[in-house]
């Protein structure tokens, strides 16, 4: 991932989940006119929002142990296996000493993720959350998914929440005003949609509002098959 | 009740059951007895099929499970049950959709995807690999209807997935929350350890002059956590959660992240430094590790710090659970007075510096104590938990 390289000097050692937070971050950074060293400095959490998580790394980590054995297989890809290291190479990249946090809660991990930086913001004990929305789909998730009759599609997204008060300071206009929740069906039965768009579920939806600057409230629903459920609204910001 | 109300009602959160299935036994009591004696539990693997590891210790709270068993599930469904008895939650409870359940991991799953990937188990058993299926699972057997979400940062999940009940609560987004830090081992988990060249030579001996390294364990722990006044084991009053952003496997060697945590969570909870009576830090058993958190822990609390005390000498390190165990036994130490000791631990190590809690439970008037863990990625947390009375 060409992008990623020139990012970060050590790309060449990163999975492909940690290449996607770096460029998914930069790529909002960007979006919205925030420089690194701002976001460093205000009370701000990381958070991603992944279905899959570290499936592909697994994979690839566990095979080497099966394939080479123990002491030939690469020890620096087992701390890959956990779904949290994007945030590390997100933060080391950018500076960033704020809280952390990876949620997984099946088609509803995106939403999730969104529903918790809103809730952190709106609560006043942060300034900023930046929200990662993050699959990648390989050999081995294009697999697992083929074998239930559908195809997985890979998602790298991103999103600025920040207080109303911070946004204002630094001239920046709010697309609008996020609220969230999770929530739980236990009579969820096993569905598969074809594609799948696993943590992006219902992200659609949500960049469709925010890209025609929303006017009047917009609520996205997902629900997943492992009975998983979140809810997003959207209103004037 | 509108929101904002909420929020000033419920600057804590109330700790009202408790469970946990470590190697020193299935229970709190078990559990609590174990840290107290300061026994070490752990020992060369007896469920798993690591024949090229097999002097390699572990910290084992299940005896052998079926092939492809996810022990993981197993070890949280006991726990969850202990904690929900423990509180007297009852079916209306637990169907309330302002009841959440919050699961902390590492790697749930990771059992079964292995054994998928050995060809051992079918490839159907791959439902029970994600990350979220074992909450999924839960959820549906207790017939929730609430917030249910699966968290992970690496070995600090536990420590904050009390951090993330307490602010559901106070944010008045939930009126109880089910709090599991749970992880199982597995060959995969076990491999894993042995690459990165950190495990010890048989037990583990945090904060010890003579330590050789970490041992893997697994355990599940759980803590019920409810707004509004009442009764209540003991409180969460404070959390913070905050990254080195330096290294992602190796910790900050100025301890920053953890300082700013552990500031994070004496700032949320409102009380000064010289206010903690005692402490339950990460202690890992690495050089690194435990230089760092006695570079942090004198930062923030001085020389004449609190005494601390790291489990993981006696049960190993249980990685996601490794957080919510160690605040099950601080809260237990709350309600008792006794803080106990650092299995393994012998000889101090005069570049950690600080008072470790060794050989027996030291007697304490405790009404505030903080816990802390750090993981990869750089990140650490510290939560604050307040005596109930």
């Amino acid at each position: 991932m060409a992008e990623a390289r020139g990012l970060v000097a050590r790309a060449e050692r990163l999975d492909e989940l940690c290449l996607s937070g770096l460029v998914a971050t930069k790529r909002v950074l960007d979006v919205a006119g925030l420089e690194a060293a701002t976001v460093a400095a205000r009370s701000h959490a990381l958070i991603v929002g992944t279905a899959v998580g570290c499936l592909e790394t697994d994979v690839l980590y566990y095979g080497q142990i099966i394939d080479v054995g123990l002491e030939r297989a690469n020890p620096r890809l087992f701390a890959y296996t956990l779904a949290n290291m994007v945030l590390g190479e997100v933060a080391i990249a950018n500076g960033w000493m704020g809280d952390q946090l990876a949620i997984s809660a099946g088609r509803t991990s995106g939403l999730a993720a969104l529903a918790e930086g809103g809730a952190l913001v709106a609560s006043g004990e942060l300034d900023l959350a930046l929200v990662l929305v993050l699959d990648v789909v390989g050999p081995a998730t294009a697999r697992a998914f083929d074998g239930l009759g559908t195809t997985a599609v890979p998602t790298m997204s991103a999103f600025v929440i920040e207080s109303r008060d911070a946004a204002a300071a630094r001239g920046a206009p709010a697309l609008a005003e996020v609220e969230g929740g999770c929530g739980f069906d236990p009579s969820a039965e096993a569905s598969w949609p074809t594609p799948d768009l696993l943590a992006a579920s219902g992200l659609e939806q949500v960049f469709g509002a925010l890209g025609g600057t929303v006017s009047t409230p917009v609520r996205v629903d997902v629900s997943c098959a492992s009975g998983h459920t979140a809810w997003l609204r959207l209103s004037a910001g | 009740m509108a929101r904002e109300a909420r929020y000033k009602r419920a600057m804590h959160a109330r700790i009202t059951g408790l469970g946990a299935v470590t190697a020193w036994g299935s229970g709190v009591e078990a559990t609590f007895a174990g840290a107290l004696a300061g026994r070490i539990a752990t020992k060369p693997t007896e469920a798993l099929d690591l024949p090229e590891l097999a002097t390699m210790h572990v910290g084992e709270a299940l005896r052998a499970t079926a092939p492809g068993e996810d022990r993981a599930g197993r070890l949280a469904r006991l726990a969850v049950t202990e904690a929900l008895a423990d509180a007297g939650w009852d079916e209306a409870a637990l169907r309330d959709p302002r009841t959440a359940l919050l699961v902390a991991t590492t790697k749930a799953g990771i059992g079964v995807g292995q054994h998928v990937l050995e060809g051992r188990a079918p490839n159907a058993r791959l439902v029970d690999y994600p990350l979220w299926a074992l909450a999924a699972g839960l959820a549906a057997e207790l017939g929730m209807r609430g917030h249910v979400s699966t968290l992970s940062v690496a070995c600090a999940s536990g420590t904050a997935v009390l951090g993330h009940g307490w602010r559901l609560v106070r944010q008045g987004r939930a009126d109880r929350v089910i709090a599991v830090g749970v992880d199982g081992l597995s060959e995969f988990i076990a491999r894993g350890f042995a690459s990165l060249r950190a495990t010890a030579r048989g037990h583990a001996q945090p904060f010890d002059l003579n330590r050789t390294g970490l041992v893997a364990g697994e355990a599940a722990g759980v803590v019920l956590l409810e707004g509004g006044a009442g009764p209540a084991r003991a409180r969460i009053v404070g959390y913070a959660g905050a990254n080195d952003a330096v290294h992602v496997t190796g910790p900050a060697k100025d301890g920053r992240g953890l300082i700013r945590a552990l500031r994070g969570a004496l700032d949320q909870a409102g009380i000064a430094a010289g206010d903690i009576d005692a402490a339950s830090a990460h202690g890992t058993a690495t050089r690194y590790n435990d230089q760092m958190e006695g570079v942090a822990y004198r930062a923030v609390f001085g020389d004449a710090g609190p005494p601390v005390h790291s489990l993981k000498g006696g049960i190993g390190h249980t990685m996601g659970a490794a957080g919510v165990v160690e605040a099950v036994v601080a809260v237990r130490g709350l309600q008792t007075g006794l803080w106990a000791p650092t299995a393994g631990f012998e000889e101090a190590d005069p570049e950690v510096g600080l008072d470790i809690v060794c050989g027996a439970p030291r007697e304490l008037p405790l009404r505030y104590v903080v816990s802390s863990s750090s993981g990869f990625s750089g990140i650490n947390a510290a939560v604050v938990l307040c005596r109930a009375q």
